[in-house]
């Protein structure tokens, strides 16, 4: 075996790793999370988006402060990140039947485009 | 682990562990996401724990103290529990109450929610159950102000954004809208002021005077008529006729009285400073020491969470520090001096004065949402169902007649000086037209000077749109009036045509030059804005000051000059022509427009060009000058010679700067530009996206990239960098001699004129202090370019500041 062969073997076990945790979180999305933060507060959404810092952006995301289920009152927040050095704890909904799959349409209203235009000079400058 | 929030069961799995393995496999800036999902929508989610846009952050320690039974309590509740009195408050406590609702107002002017303000007091929530009389006409008054404020002010000039007042103006809190008239607030105002006055009386004839009693009393009765004044001052503005419901003019006499008034009662107001610990004393006599043991019985009067129940779940919980009252109180003499400034808008005559006058007051005074709004509609007055383009200014003049007497003054236009001609139907329906339409972007442009900056910049690109269509339909009428006018001059059958001034009312586009004008003004104010809201990156400064020069300045000097030399060369004809047929016609005016126009003439008979010369007896001097422009194109010129002076000074400027530029980076002496072989003009997306409103307009035309880079190769690129330091030396200088012209100008004929005091420092879009800096900037760049031209310090690279001026950097060695 050359050199360059085991190169590309460990690379590809790497890649097969990373393909592998691409393919895990993947399944994730769309999920409700229950993520709750260094100050107290608990975020309940759904996934949407995630990079490698664990910065997250939930759906439909609600804020309560302690436990959700004994709070009446909670925050709508609508689309929230979460910056991933905040959060404490992270719980997801794995079951099978999600109400939020994929294959959903109900679920594009979360993040519909409607009034998010954005004023472009404020992005750039 | 199981958890059931609201009516949903969750089968939560703790993935806490997993999840951050799992993320640290992916790749640097790598993102997981839905295919639905973009990145462009990520933008607007609300990141938490920003101080800035996580509203949640700062309630936490509150909720824990609800925990422990700290329930909030109703109005009627504290009542009950005797927790709160509703009679026979002491004027310290007044005056506390007052200077704490005034505080809250003011943090309600400044954009935040009337549940986090006003409401916070618990009074408010129902005020007839206070039984004392002054508190409950205190209250009541502060409600109606907040309620006049919002109907008749800021709805009415419609200029508020999304977040102001935290997303809405209205609300479910009373406003006691059928019980208590505004007026009835000012009258029950005066006669608390009386009650209190007699009460001061009998307090100093008592035998063992009590000081601080007195004095709490005076300083209560000041801030009852401050607040009287005040509430009276702001009915001025926008007020509602009893009898028709319509407007009622601003009138600024009175308004400028009443603001004497209350600059006077707030030199006598002392605010109220609580003083925690009575242990210190402190002899500052400024303000009124307040011990906090006299203010026990309310210390529940305001309840920064009394409305938390009430709130909208998505609702703003940040609440800010009340302001204590001697910032508000400065605060507010800052207001009443920015309305002062803002009365001086009736001064303003014409268009380009008051286009003068926003441009000034919102830089010098950076206006708050509500002073803009009593300056829009103070201008253009809003009429119940009538569009922004059929508002009247000051409620007076409409849209199309200033529009026609503008032009008139900027370029003199038959259609609008031939007093004797009768126009047929289809030429005056043809005219008419357009200047109704001319309405429609006049109207919008100062509703767009109005809003914030950001917001105004964004309204003017739109609005060149705008003003695209109406260069059409300016070159269309010219084409139109051409024949019409010749044929009408020559029927006219003068012994003595001035061929001369024939052949160029014959050449001259004058509406379309009009509208140019203007569109140019609009297009320059939009480019210097993006100097002032730090917009630019250093990437794109050789495009801006590239555009702004060689398209925009260019063809403006040009307008300037055409108009000029139509002045100095048609008024005297026009007024030949005049002359002549006034004793063919015995008077009789015929022109429609000059009819209408007729008052607005004579109102200002001193600025109208042809005016000084219709006049046979008037002074030698005005001889002189009619003599001087009999000539065929007199040596001085006198029209628009401020304006010249300074677009010209611009024109240098910009050009001295792009030229700079080049050279600079040709030397690679640029600290920002890392090495780049060609650090500008790379950007193709940056400079469309700048450029992008200029696209639509027919003139000037739009220069595309493509031309951009080709102008660039055929011109600048064939010089080497010490011409083009030597071309840029020279522009500094050209503009520097421009700019110190136009300031001994202005300068000097502010001495010939007495109305100094009503004067805006402004022509076209720059001020007198702007042109300032121009030429500190204009000066030092020339010697450094000196510098850098004899080879001086060859290695050290140059950076741009903008600290001196926005628009102009200084070269810094």
């Amino acid at each position: 075996m050359t050199d360059i062969e085991q190169k590309s073997l460990i690379s590809e076990k790497t890649d097969h790793h990373v393909e592998q945790a691409r393919k895990q979180i993947k399944d994730w999305l769309n999920k409700p999370m229950r993520v709750s933060i260094i100050d107290g507060r608990v975020l309940v959404g759904v996934l949407l988006c995630t990079d490698r810092d664990q910065n997250l952006i939930l759906g439909n995301c609600n804020e309560y402060i302690g436990s959700p289920s004994e709070q009446e009152e909670f925050r709508v927040l609508g689309l929230a990140l979460i910056p991933g050095q905040h959060i404490q704890s992270i719980y997801i909904e794995e079951g099978p039947s999600s109400i939020f799959s994929h294959s959903n349409p109900s679920h594009t209203s979360i993040t519909t485009t409607n009034d998010h235009m954005l004023d472009d000079d404020k992005s750039d400058g | 682990m199981q958890e059931t929030i609201g009516n949903t069961t969750y089968n939560w799995t703790d993935v806490t562990g997993q999840f951050a393995d799992l993320c640290h496999n992916l790749n640097i800036g790598e993102v997981v996401r839905d295919r639905d999902f973009t990145l462009f929508e990520a933008m607007t989610a609300l990141e938490l724990m920003d101080p800035k846009m996580d509203g949640g952050m700062s309630i936490k320690n509150h909720f824990q103290e609800q925990k422990q039974g700290n329930r909030i309590l109703t109005l009627k509740q504290l009542i009950e529990k005797n927790l709160l009195k509703i009679s026979s408050f002491t004027s310290i406590e007044l005056i506390h109450l007052f200077d704490q609702l005034l505080s809250t107002f003011h943090m309600w002017l400044d954009g935040h929610s009337l549940a986090l303000t006003l409401f916070t007091c618990v009074y408010l929530h129902d005020i007839p159950i206070i039984e004392d009389y002054h508190l409950r006409t205190i209250c009541y008054t502060f409600i109606k102000l907040i309620d006049y404020i919002r109907e008749r002010i800021l709805l009415k000039a419609g200029l508020f954004e999304e977040e102001d007042f935290s997303g809405t103006l209205t609300y479910n809190f009373p406003f006691y809208r059928d019980m208590i008239k505004d007026q009835t607030c000012l009258t029950d105002l005066k006669k608390c002021e009386d009650e209190l006055n007699k009460r001061l009386r009998s307090l100093k004839h008592q035998t063992d005077l009590n000081q601080l009693d007195i004095n709490a009393t005076q300083q209560l009765i000041y801030r009852i008529r401050f607040l009287r004044l005040f509430f009276g001052l702001t009915l001025k503005f926008n007020e509602a006729n009893e009898k028709t419901g319509e407007q009622t003019y601003l009138n600024s006499e009175e308004i400028s009285k009443t603001l004497k008034q209350i600059d006077e009662i707030l030199q006598l107001i002392r605010p109220s400073h609580i003083l925690e610990d009575e242990t210190t004393k402190t002899d500052d006599s400024t303000e009124l020491i307040i011990p906090i043991s006299l203010l026990t019985d309310i210390s529940r009067s305001f309840d920064p969470y009394y409305n938390y129940r009430q709130l909208p779940p998505a609702f703003n919980r940040f609440i800010r520090q009340l302001i204590l009252p001697s910032v508000v109180y400065t605060s507010l003499t800052n207001l009443c001096h920015q309305l002062r400034k803002m009365l001086e808008i009736t001064d303003k005559r014409t268009l380009k004065h008051s286009f003068e006058f926003f441009l000034e007051y919102s830089t010098n005074e950076k206006p708050s949402l509500f002073i803009r709004s009593l300056l829009l509609l103070s201008y253009l007055p809003s009429v119940q169902g009538c569009l922004l383009s059929s508002r009247k200014i000051f409620g007076q003049i409409s849209f199309a007649e200033q529009v026609k007497y503008e032009i008139r003054l900027f370029i003199v236009p038959p259609l609008l000086t031939l007093k004797y001609i009768t126009i047929d139907n289809e030429t005056l329906n043809y005219s008419e037209n357009f200047f109704q339409r001319a309405c429609v972007p006049f109207s919008n442009l100062f509703y767009s000077l109005c809003n914030n900056r950001a917001r105004t910049r964004e309204k003017l690109s739109n609005l060149l749109d705008e003003f695209s269509v109406l260069q059409d339909e300016s070159e269309k009428l010219d084409q139109w009036l051409h024949k019409y006018f010749l044929q009408h001059i020559l029927q006219a059958n003068l012994s003595t045509v001035n061929h001369q001034a024939l052949l160029l009312i014959e050449k001259t586009s004058y509406f379309f030059q009009f509208i140019l004008h203007w569109t140019l003004l609009i297009m320059e104010y939009y480019l210097l804005m993006g100097f002032d809201l730090s917009l630019y990156s250093k990437r794109e400064l050789y495009d801006v000051y590239f555009y702004f020069a060689q398209i925009i300045l260019f063809t403006h000097v040009n307008v300037y000059k055409t108009s000029t030399n139509i002045l100095n060369t048609t008024v005297p004809f026009l007024v030949q022509l005049n002359q002549k047929q006034q004793q063919m016609n015995k008077n009789q005016i015929n022109n429609v427009f000059i009819q209408q126009l007729n008052s607005l003439i004579q109102q200002h008979t001193n600025d109208d060009p042809l005016q000084d010369l219709t006049n046979d007896n008037s002074s030698t001097q005005k001889k002189n000058k009619k003599k001087n422009l009999n000539g065929i194109i007199p040596p001085n010129i006198e029209y628009h010679e401020q304006e010249f002076l300074l677009t010209n000074g611009h024109l240098s400027m910009s050009t001295a700067t792009h030229r700079c530029l080049k050279a600079l980076e040709i030397e690679q002496r640029l600290k920002f530009s890392s090495n780049d072989s060609n650090y500008f003009l790379r950007d193709e997306i940056r400079y469309s996206h700048r450029f992008l409103p200029f696209a639509n307009l027919c003139a000037p035309p739009y220069m595309s990239h493509a031309d951009f880079l080709q102008i660039q190769h055929v011109s600048d690129n064939r010089y080497t960098a010490s011409e083009l330091y030597q071309d840029a030396i020279n522009n500094f200088t050209h503009a520097k001699t421009y700019f110190e012209n136009y300031v001994n100008r202005v300068t000097t004929s502010k001495q010939h004129q007495q109305q100094t005091l009503s004067r805006t420092f402004t022509t076209g879009f720059t001020s007198l202090t702007d042109v300032e800096s121009y030429i500190r900037i204009a000066k030092t760049n020339g010697i450094v370019l000196k510098l850098l031209l004899s080879g001086h310090k060859p290695d050290v690279k140059l950076d741009f500041d903008f600290s001196l001026h926005a628009h102009y950097p200084t070269l810094k060695l």
